[in-house]
């Protein structure tokens, strides 16, 4: 097996511990929208077929589906980049919040030091202001290490009837920190 | 039409087992007087949420029929979610929405496009084998075929302009309406 082929083996055996995790919290469906970083999760979660998956076309309908489950005594968590939630801020702040709806956020936290894209730096800078404001907490994960993180987080998130974020860096996904190329506009 | 007619309509002909979301303003005020037996929940603000939350909840709950009624301005923020819908192919959601192409209970504004768009075709445009606009005569037999439908559907009501006053703050705060409306999903199915 090639250094390609193992890494992206990695990435594959990665997603399948966090989907687990999920599932041992009582997810079983999941709204995704994609990302990069988080495509092999949501290819792990299209395979399983214990976990309905809900393809929404804005980040924001992803939140209002998984509220929507939670009314009907179903548990659901939204797969996306932090950018989504940053488009969803009015519903998690009016429903998630106000309404006290768990949403469980699983959120590839594009935009920080191991990225390499001049349009992501907004979403590493804004991500946490933004969830601080609207009272939301987060939990940084960096890597398989802290995998457990998720199950604890998304049962402490359904007793709390808040949303939790969990924000997933480039190392957790990939298994590395270091961007692929420099291809996003740094000076050479 | 009037809207109380419309939402008496769908009183008349809704499963006894069904369960309502509906939308706020002149939407939730018709829904309101008809004083209907089955757990509703009413949506707040952010507008453009109902439909999203309507399919979570037929997800979570598919032996039962969920009626989403709405208003047009609330789901014109939202027809991104008709994909999403016609995809998950929930076989007993049903969509009535409430058109007159005016933001009612913001003050009677137009709509973009007000006059110009079909809600009708773009239901249709977006996957669901049924939708469709009625009109008052013949709205009592749509309303039923719309309830029979298989799979997602979308009715569109179109609707007189009416005033529109706001009702006085409720009893309880959304999070309590939250809670009772789940207790009554959830510990009395």
């Amino acid at each position: 097996m090639d250094a390609g082929s193992s890494a992206e083996s990695d990435a594959k055996s990665r997603a399948r511990l966090i989907m687990d995790g999920l599932k041992r919290a009582g997810i079983d469906l999941v709204t995704t929208l994609p990302d990069t970083w988080i495509s092999d999760l949501i290819d792990a979660a299209d395979r399983d077929p214990a976990m309905t998956v809900v393809r929404v076309t804005r980040e924001d309908d992803g939140v209002g589906v998984c509220a929507g489950a939670f009314l009907g005594g179903r548990k659901a968590a939204l797969l996306a980049q932090n950018g989504g939630m940053l488009l969803s801020v009015n519903p998690l702040a009016a429903y998630a919040m106000s309404h006290m709806i768990p949403v469980p956020m699983l959120l590839v936290q594009r935009g920080s030091y191991d990225d390499a894209q001049y349009y992501q730096i907004y979403k590493g800078r804004a991500t946490i202001p933004v969830l601080d404001a609207i009272g939301i907490p987060y939990h940084t994960i960096d890597g398989p290490e802290q995998f457990y993180i998720i199950e604890e987080a998304v049962r402490e998130c359904f007793l709390a009837r808040i949303p939790v974020a969990l924000l997933l860096t480039r190392r957790a996904m990939i298994g590395t920190s270091k961007p692929k190329d420099d291809a996003g506009g740094r000076p050479s | 039409m009037k809207r109380d007619v419309c939402a008496a309509l769908v009183k008349e002909r809704i499963d006894p087992r069904a369960l309502v979301v509906c939308a706020m303003g002149s939407t939730g005020g018709a829904w309101r007087r008809q004083g209907a037996s089955q757990p509703t929940y009413f949506v707040s603000d952010p507008m453009g949420m109902a439909l999203p939350m309507a399919l979570g909840l037929a997800l979570a709950q598919p032996s039962r029929d969920v009626i989403l009624l709405g208003g047009d301005g609330d789901f014109v923020m939202s027809l991104s979610a008709l994909l999403t819908v016609a995809e998950a192919n929930v076989k007993r959601l049903k969509i009535a929405i409430f058109n007159n192409g005016r933001y009612e209970s913001g003050g009677g504004q137009p709509l973009s496009a007000s006059g110009r768009f079909s809600l009708a075709a773009i239901g249709r445009g977006a996957g669901f084998a049924w939708s469709e606009t009625v009109e008052e005569a013949t709205a009592p037999d749509m309303v039923s075929e719309w309830m029979k439908a298989e799979g997602p559907a979308l009715l569109i009501f179109t609707v007189d302009p009416e005033s529109f006053h706001y009702p006085p703050t409720g009893r309880w705060a959304k999070m309590e309406e939250r809670t009772l409306f789940m207790q009554r999903v959830l510990d009395a199915p």
